[in-house]
């Protein structure tokens, strides 16, 4: 009797919790107004090497597949390229192996994930994100205007994905109903003020549903990623250079040089 | 009283491991000897594989430091102090992280990581025996392994029976396999022709907190135990050990590019107390060097409205609250917030004073050192004075015109130049 009674609290429980949710916490796209009337929307963006935790669930603890999440890493890497492509943005990726050989480039990206984690610890610890995206709460500081600098993009995109798959004992402990989650986000900095403009997440109902578990994943990781890919930035508006101005250099230090005189 | 109630604490501590010990089962080893271990199943793919896999993580993030020297300096004194394997499951090897938290970390499958952080706060090759011995001391004792045993053991019960008493004696397992390591450490050292005196310095300087940010507040929740405690004991261990010679020069020389590469990481990390001590450190050494010295002004710079503070004037509280803050807060709005005070902005004045003087000095030593007109751009900016930094920037684009940061400074110069026209035009309203 318990037991039912504990089943229907919980289903009221989370009906009212989606009733009465601010749309802010279930939406996928958090972007500012100028990157939404296009005015900070990039035209040419890097896709940094994406970085994926996948978390094998057993019955007492869960394992971290370091090497399994290396391998999605490079698809989801290039699955998030190709949904950027896809809207007429100007793509280019950074592998590992370019940013090996290149100790200045490696620098700047290692600075930039790491201070890219720093504030993504302020972007977790609030729930209204879309209004603090919007107010442009969240800035990367001057590593990331450097390495868009570097590499001469407008923008610099994040990726990160969690996925928890249970093991076979866990599903049947619940009747093989679900247990995976698969959590992506994708960041979008501007490469000359650093704020976030865009801060992408995967639909909130679509985030345990869409795998069909471990093996699946990575038994064909490519569609996997690209069809996780596709969901999360479904909603990305397309690029469109003639709403981004742009200002050359000598109009910039003519201007100022004859205000200075 | 207070010191009563820590010694019955300690007392209590010690206690609670031996039952801990008695209960887990693991035969650890005696002093000077270490023991083989038989790995259970499962347990060569849950931890030895998996451990030679963070090392394929680790370059494809990029985060392998790779400075040859370096590399050969801890790779040498790694492989001097290290036993004989006792099993066929791991092999020493080391390397170094680039990460500027004060931080080593050793796998089961033997593989030793040191961090950059950890390697700039040290002054000899002692000192890195010192950590290396601690490390290898964990792969020795098979730590990670019995530590995954004790887990395994201590979460079955929680699921069977529940109980916060199983979790709590599985931290306490961990902090009692920490001490072990520590206490090893020395004996190894004194082995070897590296000063065992080091081991309790090196605990001096993971409990060095210039920023007020201390995590490693003694809990019952800690795992490792409290480093003032830890140096305490490895001071009592080493008392009566012989001294040995120790180089620094040496080790500095090889440290140099580390050492500045960290200083800038400590910047852009945001902990500019830090940058500030070690800077200082090493201009004491070498006045000369416009590298540091600039690094120096950097830190002033970011340090902004903080005032000055001594770390044992922060209660354990204030600490937590410093780091609650930080998650809390954005760099920006814990600026606003202590510019809001007078205090801070007395910080923010003399701290950006000593900013420009650190630039100017550079300047005036090297007049050619373009990255200085940079930073007192950065200063004026900061101070509110556009024209100043507008010509300060524009300086150093003449300075160094293919630097590669110049879409940045132009960007800049062009928020100036819009700050400035403002200003005009509601000069020319009045």
């Amino acid at each position: 009797m318990s037991a039912i009674k504990h089943v229907c609290m919980s289903a009221i429980a989370f009906s009212l919790l989606i009733i009465l949710a601010p749309t802010d916490l279930l939406a996928e796209v958090h972007a500012t107004d100028e990157f939404e009337a296009g005015s900070t929307r990039p035209v040419s963006i890097v896709v940094l090497p994406s970085q994926v935790e996948l978390t094998k669930q057993r019955m007492i603890r869960r394992e971290a597949q370091v090497e399994e999440s290396g391998q999605l890493e490079s698809h989801l890497t290039d699955a998030v390229a190709a949904e950027f492509r896809a809207k007429d943005y100007d793509v280019s990726i950074v592998d590992a192996e370019a940013i090996s050989q290149d100790p200045q480039l490696q620098e700047l990206v290692v600075d930039a994930n790491r201070r890219f984690t720093e504030m993504m610890t302020n972007v977790q610890a609030r729930l209204k994100k879309s209004k603090h995206v919007q107010q442009r709460r969240y800035n990367a500081g001057d590593t990331v205007k450097l390495l868009a600098a570097r590499l001469g993009v407008d923008a610099v995109a994040f990726t990160r994905m969690q996925i928890i798959a249970p093991s076979g004992a866990v599903r049947a402990l619940n009747f093989g109903i679900g247990g995976e989650t698969a959590m992506m986000t994708v960041t979008v900095v501007d490469g000359t003020t650093a704020d976030i403009e865009a801060y992408i997440t995967t639909p909130t109902f679509r985030r345990g549903s869409m795998f069909g578990g471990h093996d699946q994943i990575m038994a064909n990781p490519d569609e996997e990623m690209a069809k996780y890919a596709g969901a999360t930035l479904d909603d990305l508006p397309f690029a469109d250079p003639s709403l981004r101005e742009e200002e050359s250099e000598d109009d910039v230090l003519s201007d100022l040089e004859s205000l200075l005189d | 009283m207070r010191h009563t109630h820590r010694q019955i604490a300690r007392l209590c501590r010690s206690l609670c491991c031996a039952v801990t010990w008695l209960l887990s089962g693991a035969a650890l080893a005696q002093s000077g000897v270490y023991e083989s271990l038989e790995l259970r199943a499962r347990e060569h793919n849950d931890l030895i594989e998996t451990s030679a896999q963070y090392q394929g993580m680790f370059e494809r993030r990029s985060l392998l430091y790779e400075d040859e020297q370096l590399l050969a300096l801890v790779r040498r004194i790694g492989h001097e102090l290290a036993p004989e394997p006792t099993d066929d499951y791991y092999n020493y090897e080391f390397f170094v992280l680039r990460d500027p938290s004060p931080n080593a970390f050793a796998l089961p499958n033997g593989h030793i990581y040191v961090h950059t952080g950890m390697l700039a706060r040290m002054v000899d090759e002692s000192q890195l025996a010192a950590l290396l011995a601690h490390e290898i001391s964990h792969v020795a004792g098979h730590h990670t392994i019995l530590s995954h045993r004790i887990t395994a053991k201590r979460l079955t019960i929680q699921i069977l029976v529940g109980g916060l008493a199983s979790l709590m004696g599985q931290l306490r397992y961990s902090r009692h396999l920490e001490q072990e390591a520590d206490d090893r450490a020395p004996l190894m050292l004194a082995d070897s022709r590296y000063d065992p005196h080091a081991m309790p310095e090196l605990l001096d300087i993971l409990a060095e907190d210039f920023e007020g940010l201390d995590p490693r507040i003694a809990t019952i929740w800690t795992t490792h135990p409290d480093p003032e405690d830890r140096a305490a004991t490895s001071r009592a261990i080493v008392a009566n050990m012989p001294r040995r010679d120790r180089d620094p020069e040496f080790f500095d020389s090889i440290a140099y590019s580390l050492r500045a590469t960290t200083l800038r990481d400590y910047i852009q990390d945001d902990y500019p107390y830090t940058a500030i001590a070690l800077a200082q450190d090493l201009l004491e050494r070498y006045p000369n060097d416009m590298n540091i010295r600039m690094l120096l002004g950097d830190a002033w710079r970011v340090l902004g409205p903080r005032a000055e503070f001594a770390p044992q004037e922060f209660t354990k509280r204030d600490t937590r609250r410093n780091l609650r803050r930080r998650v809390w807060r954005t760099r920006e709005e814990r600026a606003e917030i202590q510019l809001e005070t007078e205090a801070g902005q007395q910080a923010f004045a003399a701290n950006l004073e000593q900013a420009r003087i650190t630039y100017l000095d550079i300047l005036d030593r090297d007049p050619t050192y373009a990255a200085a007109h940079r930073g007192l751009g950065q200063t004026f900016e900061s101070l509110g004075q556009p024209r100043e930094a507008a010509r300060a920037y524009l300086e150093y684009l003449r300075s160094a015109p293919d630097a590669f940061d110049r879409p940045v400074i132009v960007t800049k110069l062009a928020e100036i130049r819009d700050l400035l026209q403002q200003q005009e035009n509601s000069n020319e309203r009045d």
